[in-house]
């Protein structure tokens, strides 16, 4: 199995959900035209930018929630397998199965950087500041790339396998992986540096996300649990009861109070599967949401909200979850 | 225990090799065979996968009784790119079961072995089926030995229907398969009632 698809979220529209307090039910926000279904889909963080990778070649950009398509790059032969988002939409990168990576200007639709490795991404995340941006070839080690000079900032240790999951602190100063050796470890983003590592998990951790004020890191993957540590140590504070799939991708709300964790039906990851949203500090279940269609990507706004979206033949379909 | 020298000898003798200068093309030969021999290439990289398993058990028979899917027994040894075997070199294996569905939960299928003072290892199995988001049937394995730098592999089968019965052509049918070389050849033998599958599957690691 391919674990590009890891770093697709998945999705929640429809089907059942299950609420605690009011009902709060997902509702489209957006529907984003596209002449071919999308295979992944990032959004800024304020809210107001979506990008996806398009089967007809292109990398599409769209301002949300009017819909109104900003710029479609033309790939050609080049086949995208995971994109990220800056948080203030400017910048958009890609990485091609042949290890080709690309920043693109949002607005513009040109190149500002372009980086040849050996191999096509696993992971792929923007500082918060957007300045820099951290790299997950498949197998090899995580390179932190600095925007304005092109140039490779630091490279992390390798650890057997790479790494499947990258989240930098709030502040930019530290770097989370989840490696395929199943080590959770932080480092100085700046320097390299090992800081922390946790050897809890015996599978694969997938997903990790800072918590608002960067002291503790929420990390799950194929042990089928979402688990809290400290960010300053690596020991684990907590961690959520087992659930039924693993977990894919996690990410806190800018409040800090909700943590948003989407799962992987195992068995066959591309079926729809559910989207948890947990009290961050009780780890209790607030929501819980399964699609009737793969989600492709999703996260917190900045204001507050949680955007998933779904794709078919005619548009990108963004959902409001929380 | 006839060397793969012996083989090509008695295939000569048994006019199996099509020699255009029969002694001239017959060193030739051997000489390629002797220095692979001497010099195997390391085994390729592929991908790990999502689901590697930290702690399997030392098992070599991971086909329980009664269990459904094609019987299949794996070997090989472990090799330095100079040709020397590595005793206690640790092999982590892990596949999905015959459906193609991984056990997550507990170790069905997944196994951490280590080669014999003559380098080999060997378990038993059942062919994997096909994971529904991925394109080949493949095998997960990763080898250490000290002094020698990790291998992360795959394992896959030259009779898999996604080849088409030509995996030199249609390897590249699956994007995450970046090498012909670990497509291997499967021996099956038995009666059509109790078809048994064999696969031999060497892996040279680079010295450090």
């Amino acid at each position: 199995m391919t674990r590009a698809r890891l770093s697709v979220c998945a999705a929640l529209v429809c089907g059942w959900c299950a609420t605690l307090g009011a009902q709060q039910l997902p509702t489209e926000v957006a529907a984003l035209s596209t002449p071919s279904p999308a295979t992944m889909v990032v959004f800024a963080r304020t809210g107001g930018v979506a990008a996806a990778i398009c089967d007809d070649g292109r990398l599409r950009v769209w301002s949300i929630p009017d819909g109104s398509l900003l710029r479609a790059i033309e790939l050609g032969s080049r086949k995208l397998d995971i994109i990220a988002i800056s948080s203030d939409g400017r910048s958009i990168a890609g990485g091609d199965h042949a290890g080709a990576y690309t920043v693109w200007d949002a607005s513009t639709g040109a190149p500002r950087m372009a980086v040849k490795m050996r191999f096509y991404p696993m992971a792929m995340v923007f500082s918060p500041d957007g300045a820099r941006l951290a790299i997950a070839p498949v197998g090899e080690p995580v390179q932190i790339y600095d925007l304005s000079s092109q140039r490779m900032l630091v490279e992390l240790q390798r650890p057997i396998g790479g790494s499947a999951a990258l989240a930098f602190s709030p502040d930019g100063s530290r770097l989370a992986a989840g490696d395929a050796d199943t080590a959770v470890r932080v480092y100085d983003a700046h320097t390299g540096r090992l800081l922390a590592t946790n050897s809890d998990f015996v599978l694969e951790p997938l997903a990790a996300a800072f918590t608002a004020d960067g002291k503790q890191l929420v990390t799950g993957g194929a042990d089928k649990i979402t688990a809290t540590l400290d960010a300053a140590t690596g020991k684990k504070i907590r961690q959520s009861s087992k659930l039924d799939d693993p977990v894919s991708a996690l990410d806190v709300s800018p409040d800090g109070r909700l943590v948003a964790a989407t799962l992987l039906h195992a068995d066959n990851m591309l079926m729809p599967a559910p989207v948890i949203i947990s009290d961050a500090a009780s780890g209790r279940s607030v929501m819980k949401w399964l699609p009737t269609t793969l989600a492709l990507g999703g996260g917190w706004t900045a204001d507050g909200r949680l955007l998933v979206a779904t794709s078919d033949d005619k548009a990108v379909h963004v959902w409001r979850v929380h | 225990m006839m060397t793969r020298r012996d083989v090509l000898l008695k295939c000569a003798a048994l006019g199996s090799l099509k020699l255009v200068a029969p002694a001239r093309g017959l060193m030739q030969a051997l000489s390629a065979f002797e220095a692979q021999e001497r010099n195997p290439a390391a085994t390729q990289w592929n991908e790990i996968g999502p689901f590697y398993k930290r702690l399997a058990p030392n098992v070599s028979h991971l086909r329980a009784p009664g269990d459904p899917g094609l019987p299949l027994a794996v070997h090989g040894r472990v090799l330095d790119t100079r040709g020397n075997t590595l005793p206690g070199a640790t092999i982590e294996i892990w596949q999905a079961d015959h459906r193609g569905l991984y056990d997550l939960d507990g170790y069905r299928y997944r196994a951490s072995l280590q080669s014999d003072s003559a380098g080999t290892y060997a378990f038993d199995s059942v062919m994997p089926g096909h994971y529904p988001a991925r394109v080949c049937q493949h095998i997960h394995y990763i080898v250490t030995a000290p002094g020698h730098a990790p291998l992360i592999t795959q394992l896959y089968f030259a009779t898999d229907p996604v080849f088409d019965g030509d995996p030199d052509r249609n390897y590249t049918r699956d994007p995450l398969v970046l090498s012909r070389e670990l497509i291997r050849p499967v021996l099956l033998s038995g009666d059509p009632n109790a078809i048994q599958a064999s696969v031999n599957f060497e892996v040279v690691l680079e010295r450090l």
